[in-house]
């Protein structure tokens, strides 16, 4: 059941990015959010530091101030969900006066009653923020925050698989495994960042680019690399 | 079975301890697991909680060896885990041969691994259960029914590692927590990894070092994660590495 679910949430974003430009998934990760949950609109944004943000889609005008805002504080949820790599969901913002003095208010008087916020990221590569915006208070329903985690790791596999570059690896994202999220990857990468004297996110964007480029799976790849069966040489660029 | 009041007082009291100094869920779920294998012996304990994406999600075994980590995940499918999360009750197979039926897969999984028997207790919350601890025996037996208990009430300390406000919002916060805690497993994978890199390690004992290291100096593992993969805790630091 919460397995078709996740196929279902995957298969819908890909069949829309499919239909659109280079950067068209993260626009579709939005309009599923809007359709899929009880919220009023969705923003995600990039962000390469705690003070560097780049706005990567809104489904609103709405969700951009008030993602202005945040940036422009420098406090509220996304900006917390971001630097504590933990998901924010705030079902009254007008409680949240004692965490974030500017925001709470002047969110308010923007309409905003309730704010969801989930980082993208995988370990310790964190890559920003997706965050859903509603006029009305009250928490996400369950099936809506499923939803809602399972598109941050929707828009997190797009992401690293965006980053890797070509086109042709781009495809790849829709692959579930591409999020990445087994242990024997992670560590990994780890090792290959110790022995290349590399990132984390770099580490990880090369075992990506070498499972595409030789049509294997993350895990394959992976257990090659602790096996110490392939060597870290490979990696080098 | 049996230990010594010391043993018992000073494994209790790392959890207590973990709790007390609030550290984060994964630290204490850590310090649960270690005293399941200190008070009930088994071979292997292991933790699973509902992922708010679906499913079962292992938080934290006693192996990360990867078939018994494949085990204990299978259990989001079938086994013992899943089963003490649906009926919010403890969970047990003293003889999982001859109990080949009632899950076949995670039966003949486990027994290739040559575990024979098995516990699973319910995390409990609110009068329902959002996962288990999974306990896995090389011998055949049941357990005494203190040790039952016992076993019940460190799965209610992992319980309350994972939320310990006192808060209406307990069932979303443990969404935030689950969400976190699986991102900071991932870290600590990719810290295991950077340390088994850098100083010629298996992962396993890169694993041992940093728990070991946690344990000593009371930092919480999503910390030293965090130390070592952005390069402020040098890999060879860790053995001396001060509280």
């Amino acid at each position: 059941m919460d397995g078709q679910r996740r196929a279902w949430l995957w298969q819908r974003v890909a069949d829309g990015a499919d239909h659109r430009s280079s950067a068209g998934w993260a626009g579709v990760v939005c309009e599923v959010a809007v359709d899929e949950i009880d919220v009023d609109a969705v923003a995600i944004s990039v962000r390469s530091g705690a003070r560097v943000q780049e706005l990567v889609t809104v489904s609103e005008v709405w969700a951009q101030e008030l993602e202005e805002l945040q940036y422009t504080l420098g406090e509220g949820p996304g900006v917390e969900a971001f630097t504590t790599g933990g998901p924010v969901l705030v079902a009254e913002v007008h409680t949240a006066r004692g965490r974030w003095p500017g925001f709470a208010d002047a969110a308010g008087a923007h309409g905003l009653a309730a704010a969801f916020s989930f980082p993208l990221q995988s370990g310790a590569i964190r890559l920003g923020v997706l965050t859903l915006y509603r006029g009305r208070a009250g928490p996400l329903a369950t099936g809506g925050l499923m939803d809602a985690a399972v598109l941050a790791e929707l828009a997190t596999a797009a992401l690293l698989a965006d980053a890797t570059g070509s086109k042709r690896e781009r495809a790849q994202w829709i692959r579930e495994d591409s999020s990445g999220h087994y242990d024997a990857f992670n560590v990994a990468t780890g090792m290959l960042a110790a022995q290349l004297r590399i990132s984390i996110e770099e580490a990880s964007l090369r075992l990506r680019a070498h499972a595409f480029s030789h049509n294997r799976s993350l895990l394959e790849v992976a257990q090659e690399v602790l096996r110490r069966h392939l060597s870290s040489d490979l990696f080098r660029e | 079975m049996t230990f010594e009041p010391e043993v018992f007082s000073d494994t209790v009291a790392a959890i207590t301890a973990r709790l007390a100094a609030r550290h984060d869920g994964l630290s204490v779920v850590n310090a649960v697991i270690a005293a399941c294998q200190t008070l009930l012996t088994p071979a292997v304990s292991g933790v699973l909680i509902a992922d708010p994406r679906g499913g079962l999600t292992l938080l934290d075994a006693s192996d990360e060896r990867m078939p018994v980590v494949e085990l204990l995940r299978s259990q989001a499918v079938q086994g013992p885990c899943l089963d003490c999360t649906m009926g919010k009750t403890v969970i047990s197979s003293t003889d999982l041969e001859a109990d080949g039926t009632r899950w076949p897969q995670f039966a003949r999984a486990a027994s290739t691994e040559g575990f024979r028997s098995v516990y699973a207790f319910p995390l409990r919350l609110d009068g329902r259960a959002v996962g288990g601890v999974t306990l896995l025996f090389t011998r055949c037996g049941e357990l005494a029914e203190w040790q039952v208990r016992l076993g019940q009430s460190l799965a209610d300390l992992a319980m309350l590692g994972l939320t310990q406000e006192r808060d209406p919002r307990r069932v979303e916060r443990l969404a935030e927590l689950t969400l976190t805690a699986v991102n900071d497993r991932a870290h600590i994978a990719q810290a295991v990894g950077v340390l088994a890199g850098t100083l010629g390690l298996e992962p396993e004992s890169a694993r041992a070092r940093m728990s070991e290291c946690s344990s000593r100096t009371g930092r919480p593992l999503r910390e030293l994660a965090q130390a070592i993969t952005d390069g402020s805790l040098a890999p060879t630091a860790l053995d001396v590495e001060k509280a």
